[in-house]
């Protein structure tokens, strides 16, 4: 495989709150190849949003900061760019959509004014131009009537159009990383699909990897080539989708997994993950997963296990290491 | 959206027909007798009698207020029984060094009250919060008569810039101008302040920052416009109390101005004066809030008013 296009290498977010710091992201290393969609997937708390925000260095509107590690774009850490240099890459190189498309537009500006603002912040081009390319976005996302659109406002459109526009706007620079934070969260179920059916169009056409955030397996399974499965701040187990969902390791993939409700199968209850995800202070010392996990040992609650063959955080796996 | 002003301003019209009742009434309750305020104290009864008939004074309650009505639909507002000229040409005469400094005023506390606000919230937490903050609660908490006499000791007394009172040139205006300014415009910067910061918080902002669009542009373009919609209603509101007059400022100044006449018309039961003047303040008052709610439409399109609605 080619060189990753985004590399992030034991990252380290923390949040100050009240003069004490609390770790939300505590050593992720992920890469990111062309073309490639890569999943992020865990509970709610997990630090997925917080690790998609450090990468595009938005986290000063939260009280969160990056303590450690390297977010390599290209080769470039971009921890070590200067604010300018940042904006640069912001919605040009990296861009970003969000969970929310009913909140994530500015109710009091047209569509067309936002798109146009997005394309001509990094490109010199005519406000003409930019507004042919604004419409060009508008039917690559699949929005019919595209340029009346660009004169409406967003109270004028639904949840689905709206994030359409997002993806619009976030595809219209041409970026190389397209980060997706539980983009069809929001959204009815036939219409995640459509809008899912976009973002991959998006990568066909564009060759744009895309790292895309969410709690839903479905999506994953769906969408993604390779998975990362979060829990505490750390990633606890990673591979191609179909190792995942075939062959899963860690007790906590194995959870989430048996927790989707299969089809045709008869059942009265859905499995659950028992307990819940510890908050920071009550982490346990050694494995994160100690508390909840059903194949717990004594030496998971002392010692916090490495992330074995790079796939997976749990010791269980130590021993089939060893005996391979 | 002329539709829309047309039915609002035919909507005022019974509005203010119950406002001159409540005014009427309310004017006549205040204790004391126009008649024997305007004959003096040695006056004889007769004399305060005739007095009483020439104004009408000595006519049932609602006879009283059925003339005033007919009179107001005719376009007459009365005499005034204190100087016997028609009401209409003392407000006309009023009204228009009360609009001009009131004008004055707000110019000050928009230009001041907007740009505290903003740099406040923007900044919010580090040195120019607090040092605007700590303006914005003097201009909050200091009584406008003594704001007004310090300026009065210092610009006018002291270094002679400006002059003590009156109206005349631009610089009559300075001084009485920013004293009532200091007030709106300290709750203006408080208002900004915090619908800034709410603003700021929002999704929309995040995405304008993914954008890759600097601070300068975010705050400019995504978030004053849309933390200005409830500064708007509050302005608004000010506005409004402004060009009723203030009538400490006038008084402190010797502005000719509607305050000063409301305060000298109630200290001589002047009624048709006093009945007039509250009229034309609630008139001000409703015309202001329609165009608060026309402003509205504009900055926000979701509340725009269409043709029809």
């Amino acid at each position: 495989m080619s060189e990753p296009i985004l590399s992030i290498n034991q990252l380290y977010t923390s949040f100050r709150v009240d003069g004490e710091t609390i770790p939300a992201v505590e050593g992720i290393d992920l890469s990111l190849y062309p073309g490639e969609i890569v999943g992020l997937v865990g509970e709610s708390g997990s630090g997925k949003s917080v690790t998609s925000l450090s990468v595009m260095q938005l986290l000063d509107e939260t009280p969160g900061e990056v303590t450690g590690g390297e977010v390599l774009f290209q080769g470039q850490d971009l921890l070590k760019f200067t604010d300018r240099q940042k904006r640069k890459v912001r919605g040009n190189d990296i861009s970003m959509i969000f969970q929310e498309p009913m909140t994530s537009l500015n109710p009091v500006l047209k569509i067309g004014k936002q798109l146009v603002e997005a394309i001509r912040e990094h490109q010199r081009i005519s406000q003409t131009d930019a507004r042919k390319h604004a419409i060009h976005m508008l039917n690559q996302v699949g929005i019919p009537r595209s340029e009346a659109i660009m004169n409406e406002y967003p109270h004028q459109l639904s949840g689905g159009m709206r994030q359409r526009v997002m993806i619009a706007m976030a595809m219209s620079c041409d970026p190389k990383v397209l980060i997706a934070d539980e983009p069809t969260t929001a959204l009815d179920v036939t219409i995640q699909a459509q809008i899912l059916d976009v973002m991959r169009n998006m990568r066909d056409q564009h060759n744009t990897s895309i790292l895309f955030i969410t709690h839903d397996l479905g999506v994953i399974a769906e969408m993604c080539d390779r998975v990362a499965v979060m829990y505490s701040g750390r990633i606890v187990e990673q591979g191609s989708v179909y190792e995942i969902f075939e062959n899963p390791k860690h007790p906590y993939t194995k959870g989430l997994l048996g927790s989707i409700p299969k089809l045709g199968a008869k059942e009265d209850r859905l499995d659950s993950i028992q307990g819940q995800v510890p908050t920071v202070e009550d982490r346990p010392k050694g494995c994160k997963f100690a508390n909840r996990c059903p194949f717990v040992m004594d030496h998971c609650w002392e010692e916090e296990p490495p992330l074995f063959d790079g796939k997976n955080r749990c010791w269980l796996h130590e021993r089939e290491e060893a005996t391979e | 959206m002329l539709k829309y002003s047309v039915k609002r301003i035919l909507g005022m019209i019974p509005l203010l027909f119950v406002i001159s009742l409540i005014a009427f009434m309310f004017v006549h309750l205040i204790p004391g007798d126009p008649a024997r305020l305007i004959a003096g104290t040695d006056a004889t009864i007769e004399e305060i009698e005739n007095i009483r008939e020439k104004y009408g004074l000595d006519q049932p309650l609602y006879k009283q207020y059925m003339d005033y009505m007919g009179n107001l639909f005719q376009g007459d507002l009365g005499q005034s029984i204190v100087t016997g000229r028609p009401v209409l040409d003392m407000l006309v005469e009023r009204f228009g060094p009360t609009l001009r400094l009131t004008l004055a005023s707000m110019a000050w506390a928009l230009l001041f009250g907007l740009l505290i606000g903003v740099i406040s919230a923007v900044k919010r937490n580090k040195w120019p919060d607090h040092l605007s903050m700590f303006f914005a609660v003097s201009g909050v908490s200091i009584p406008s008569f003594w704001l007004g006499l310090m300026m009065i000791q210092l610009f006018s007394v002291q270094l002679g810039w400006f002059p003590t009172g009156g109206i005349g040139g631009i610089e009559t205006y300075i001084l009485p101008s920013f004293t009532l300014g200091a007030g709106v415009a300290a709750i203006i910067a408080r208002f900004t302040r915090s619908s800034l910061m709410d603003v700021l918080k929002e999704d929309y902002i995040r995405t304008g920052r993914s954008k890759g669009l600097t601070e300068f542009k975010v705050i400019n373009r995504h978030a004053v416009r849309n933390a200005l919609i409830p500064v708007v209603t509050m302005s608004g509101l000010q506005f409004g109390f402004l060009l009723s007059g203030s009538i400490i400022t006038e008084t402190i100044f010797s502005w000719p101005g509607l305050g000063r006449l409301l305060i000298n018309s109630i200290t001589a039961r002047d009624y048709p004066v006093i009945q007039s003047e509250i009229l034309l303040f609630s008139l001000e008052f409703l015309l202001i809030n329609l165009l608060v709610d026309l402003l509205y439409g504009f900055l926000n399109p979701k509340i725009r008013y269409e043709e029809g609605s």
